[in-house]
């Protein structure tokens, strides 16, 4: 504030230097030392290109969100008014994001809200590295929801779906219903 | 892939999104910040 105030620099120079070395060292290098370290451990799909692909969605993600807190912090009369609009966008960010609650069970003249969260375009992003080219088949048990699926999982066969659900790391009931949306789970 | 409602036009459109929002929110916060600073003595 000093050097402000005695101007040795102008705002901008204090915003870049400030951007620049926060998204590098707070956004960017933790970012792909989380993916890094998670990626073989969570057992997600097998590939550079994929590892790749996740570790830049991962480190993206996180910049945005660096991002948007900067823009509330700038818009913000005071740190009381910043934090409470932090704390909504980030719950907002969450619950339109995907993951929690289903794309389809939002109500469309709410649907437009996914589109200015960042969690949503990761998050489907990263189910597409995930998935793609993958072939799922499964038989369920229309009483019970226990069944079978056929994917690359070692004892997969005598496991509950729901259990099966969890290990590939997708939402039980985000993927039942999506199933029953897009239906085209091969089911027999 | 497609069971899930996911295709390869929203893996780029989502890369291109994240990509590009961060840029659009620091303008926006550099905007704010420089034409909004007053000098404080």
């Amino acid at each position: 504030m000093r050097e402000r105030a005695s101007k040795l620099y102008h705002a901008s120079s204090y915003f870049t230097a400030k951007v620049l070395w926060d998204q590098l060292l707070l956004r960017v290098l933790p970012a792909l030392a989380l993916g890094a370290s998670t990626y073989h451990l969570a057992g997600l799909r097998e590939g550079t290109d994929h590892f790749l692909l996740y570790l830049a969605l991962v480190t993206m993600l996180s910049m945005n969100c660096g991002c948007v807190a900067y823009m509330m912090g700038a818009c913000s009369p005071n740190p009381a008014v910043a934090t409470f609009g932090g704390a909504m966008a980030v719950l907002i960010y969450l619950l339109f994001g995907g993951l929690f609650v289903s794309n389809q069970a939002i109500p469309h003249y709410m649907q437009w809200i996914q589109f200015l969260t960042p969690i949503y375009y990761a998050y489907e992003a990263m189910a597409v590295n995930e998935f793609d080219g993958t072939v799922v088949m499964m038989k369920v048990d229309t009483h019970s929801l226990i069944g079978t699926i056929k994917y690359p999982l070692p004892g997969a066969n005598k496991i509950s779906l729901r259990t099966q659900l969890y290990q590939l790391g997708i939402n039980s009931m985000t993927f039942l219903r999506r199933c029953n949306f897009y239906g085209d789970v091969w089911f027999y | 892939m497609e069971m899930f409602g996911f295709t390869k036009e929203h893996l780029t459109r989502n890369i291109v999104a994240l990509a590009l929002a961060p840029l659009a929110y620091l303008l926006l916060a550099y905007m704010v910040l420089v034409m909004t600073h007053k000098e404080k003595r």
